[in-house]
C-alpha cells in the first residue's frame, strides 16, 4: 500500500511519532524543503515514477494520504 | 580551457612534510621552515587544512598541540589507513567534493596511491610547500570576513551535528534548542565581496543562478525599485556569518523576486522560508502581489520545492524559466527562529 510505504519513509527519518495518514504535515512540523526533496527523490525511486512540478503543491503534500494520491496518479498515467 | 577550481581543503602528511624527521623513530621533530606561515596564510584565505598521517594518533596530535597547531587542522586522520581512505573520510566529514581537495606528502608512493583512487585530487610534493600560497588554485577570488572565519564555523558545525544526533531525526525539536537569530538587512557596499562570493559558491540553493557584476550590484543598493537583502544567522554555538541573499524588484503592481539563495550550510534551517515570509509581508504592505522568477539549473530543484510548499504557484513557463506567484496568506516566521529586520 502506497500510504504504508510513505509512512515507512517518515519512520526511517525518525518522524513517525503521532503520525497518521491524515495528519497535517505542515502543522506538525514534519516537512521542510530538504525533507520534501528527499521524499520526492525517494518516491520517484521507490515507485518508479516521475513527480511533475505541477504536482508539487502545498495541498498535495499536506498529508500522507494526499502524497499517496500523487504517487498513485503518476503510476496510473505511466501504466495507462 | 577548463576552469581551474579553487582548492577548499589541503590535506597534509606530517613526517618529513610538515616537520623534519619521523615521529616514531626520532621522537623529536622540528617544524619545517616557513611551514607555519604557509598554514596561517591558507587558513586566512578560508582554505581548510587537515591531516592524513601514518602514525600513532595520540603522538601525532600531541606533537601538533605542542607546536600550537592542533586547532588549524580539521578532522585530522592519523592511523594506519590508506591515505586515499583518509582523504575520502575528510571529504565526507567536511561535506566537500574531492575535486576541491589537495594532498601534500614527501613520498611519491603515497601521492600515487591517493591519485590512483581519487584522480580529481591535486597532489603536491612536500618540497613544494613554500610555493603553495603563490599558486592560482590556492588563491580564491575573494577573501572575506566569512572565509577568514570558515574553520571556526566548521568547528561550531561539528558541535551542532553532535547535538542534532541526540535528537534522532526530530528536526524541529533540535532547531528549537539552537536559539537561532536571523538578521535581514539591506545589502551595503561593504557586503558586496561576500555577496559575489555567495552567488558564485551557491548552486543548489539558488533560485535562478543569476550572477551580477560589481556595478550592477551597486546599482541595486542605490535603486529605489529594488529590495536587496542579506541574511545573517547566529545561534548558541556561534555565527554562521552572512548566509543568504534576496533580490526583488518593484513594479506598479508586483514585487518580483529575482534571486533567492542561501549557503548549503543552512540547508535545514528554514532560512529560505523566512526570507519569503519577509518578502510576502513587504509586498503586502505596499499593496503588491509577490512574484518570483525561477530558472531550473538541474541542481536547484530544492528551491523550486521551497517555493511551491510555501504556497507559490506557477503562472507562466518557458522551458527552464518560470514565473511563480504567491497565493498564500500572511505567514509567520518559523517559531524556532527569531527574526530581526535591520536598517
Amino acid at each position: 500500500m502506497t500510504e504504508q510505504k510513505i509512512l515507512e519513509f517518515f519512520r526511517s527519518k525518525g518522524k513517525s511519532t503521532g503520525l497518521e495518514f491524515d495528519t497535517d504535515l505542515f502543522k506538525g512540523g514534519f516537512v521542510n524543503s530538504l525533507f520534501a526533496l528527499e521524499m520526492v527523490v525517494y518516491l520517484e525511486k521507490a515507485f518508479g515514477v516521475r513527480i511533475r512540478n505541477s504536482d508539487i503543491t502545498q495541498e498535495n503534500f499536506r498529508t500522507i494520504s494526499s502524497i499517496a494520491g500523487v504517487v498513485n496518479r503518476a503510476r496510473g498515467e505511466q501504466h495507462g | 580551457m577548463a576552469e581551474l577550481k579553487t582548492i577548499k581543503c589541503l590535506v597534509w602528511d606530517l613526517d618529513n612534510t610538515l616537520w623534519d624527521g619521523t615521529l616514531l623513530e626520532d621522537g623529536e621533530v622540528v617544524l619545517r621552515e616557513g611551514a607555519v606561515e604557509v598554514l596561517r596564510e591558507l587558513d586566512r584565505r578560508g582554505i581548510m587544512l587537515s591531516v592524513a598521517s601514518k602514525n600513532e594518533p595520540s603522538d601525532a596530535l600531541e606533537a601538533l598541540s605542542r607546536f600550537g597547531l592542533r586547532d588549524y587542522f580539521l578532522v585530522p586522520q592519523v592511523g594506519w589507513n590508506r591515505k586515499s581512505d583518509s582523504v575520502a573520510e575528510i571529504a565526507r566529514l567536511l561535506n566537500l567534493g574531492l575535486d576541491a581537495f589537495a594532498f601534500i606528502d614527501d613520498q611519491p608512493v603515497e601521492r600515487e596511491e591517493v591519485l590512483f583512487h581519487h584522480p580529481q585530487v591535486r597532489v603536491y610534493d612536500a618540497a613544494d610547500y613554500p610555493k603553495l600560497p603563490a599558486l592560482p588554485e590556492f588563491t580564491p577570488q575573494f577573501v572575506t570576513e566569512d572565509s577568514r572565519l570558515r574553520r571556526l564555523m566548521y568547528l561550531e558545525d561539528f558541535k551542532r551535528q553532535e547535538q542534532e544526533e541526540r535528537f534522532g531525526g526530530d528536526s524541529e525539536a533540535f532547531l528549537r534548542t539552537l536559539n537561532m537569530h536571523l538578521t535581514l538587512s539591506p545589502v551595503k557596499e561593504g557586503d558586496l565581496d561576500r555577496v559575489e562570493e555567495l552567488t558564485l559558491r551557491t548552486n543548489q540553493l539558488n533560485s535562478t543562478g543569476a550572477t551580477y557584476d560589481y556595478e550592477e550590484l551597486c546599482g541595486f543598493i542605490r535603486s529605489q525599485k529594488h529590495l536587496f537583502l542579506v541574511a545573517e544567522l547566529t545561534d548558541r554555538f556561534g555565527s554562521y556569518g552572512k548566509i543568504g541573499l534576496a533580490l526583488a524588484e518593484k513594479s506598479e503592481t508586483a514585487l518580483t523576486v529575482k534571486l533567492l539563495l542561501m549557503s548549503c550550510r543552512v540547508m535545514t534551517r528554514g532560512i529560505g522560508s523566512a526570507l519569503l515570509v519577509h518578502l510576502a509581508s513587504a509586498a503586502q504592505g505596499d499593496g503588491l502581489e509577490l512574484l518570483a522568477d525561477f530558472i531550473e539549473t538541474g541542481r536547484n530543484r530544492i528551491m523550486y520545492i521551497t517555493y511551491k510548499l510555501m504556497g507559490f504557484e506557477e503562472i507562466r513557463r518557458d522551458g527552464e524559466r518560470c514565473l511563480l506567484r504567491y497565493a498564500g496568506g500572511p505567514k509567520d516566521y518559523p517559531e524556532y527562529l527569531r527574526v530581526e529586520v535591520g536598517l
